[in-house]
């Protein structure tokens, strides 16, 4: 089941979240993606680090 | 000529006795000069007013003290078409946040259909998908839609953030769905998927506010 893995339901939700904040922030298309592009990164790749963050204190 | 610069005197700098005198007392008679000139500058405000209509919900409020030189006037200004243009004034003020206020309601109830009543197709449709998405999704992953109860103040802002989704909402409180499965392990991911929906629909109808209300283009 994909919609157990919690990584890809973390990413899935990242792009919907971008998706709608770059069309409310931005009002031209290539601004528009690159905003997206930007947010989903931050939310991704900081989701990752935190997790490894506190995976830290499970040692 | 000896006049004294106190406040009640300040507006007769550079005018004559005749004048003076007119003023001083509580007559207020004015010159059929002074009287066109006083007419023209009510026209001049309500055509303003009628050209540029206020461009939020919180606009500046008409000065009643001002002329239409946009100097202080130092008589009380209780002509009726000043009135009458301060009156359009409100109207065009109600008016439009009317409009927006609709725009607001109708992006609540449905995702995007704000953006819709303000012939943004494209952004509607993208926000109608995107927002019912996560919350199908959510739902698919049996998360819960929490209705209002106190006994656990946490979920008081969990039920403030479902009711974003608007009529999705209504719906899950009319044939009971949404109402979670803790033992399945996407249980809260399904939640904060559909409190997340709301939270957007919540930006995304305030978004359709703004731009109704000439706040954003």
């Amino acid at each position: 089941m994909i919609l157990k893995s919690h990584l890809f339901s973390m990413i899935l939700y990242a792009a919907f979240v971008c998706i709608v904040l770059a069309l409310i922030r931005r009002n031209e298309r290539k601004s528009q993606i690159r905003y997206a592009a930007f947010l989903f990164l931050l939310m991704v790749v900081g989701a990752i680090l935190f997790g490894w963050f506190m995976y830290l204190f499970t040692l | 000529m000896s006049i004294k610069p106190t406040d009640t005197w300040k507006h007769l700098h550079f005018r004559d006795k005749e004048t003076v005198r007119q003023t001083d007392s509580s007559a207020r008679v004015f010159s059929p000069a002074r009287k066109i000139h006083l007419f023209l500058g009510s026209l001049s405000s309500l055509r303003n007013h009628a050209r540029s209509p206020p461009n939020g919900f919180l606009t500046r409020l008409p000065d009643f003290r001002r002329n239409f030189h946009g100097n202080k006037e130092t008589y009380p200004i209780q002509k009726p078409l000043d009135l009458a243009s301060h009156f359009f004034y409100y109207v065009c003020l109600i008016q439009m946040n009317v409009k927006s206020i609709n725009c607001l309601v109708l992006g609540w109830i449905i995702p995007g259909l704000g953006h819709i009543s303000l012939k943004k197709y494209w952004k509607g449709i993208i926000f109608f998908v995107c927002i019912y998405s996560m919350a199908a999704l959510g739902l698919i992953m049996e998360g819960r839609i929490y209705s209002f109860q106190t006994e656990n103040p946490l979920t008081i802002l969990a039920f403030f953030s479902d009711i974003g989704n608007g009529f999705f909402y209504i719906l899950s409180r009319f044939f009971s769905f949404g109402l979670g499965n803790l033992k399945n392990t996407t249980f809260e991911f399904g939640t904060a998927y559909i409190a997340g929906a709301g939270l957007l629909n919540y930006l995304v109808a305030l978004d359709a506010f703004d731009i109704a209300a000439g706040k954003k283009e």
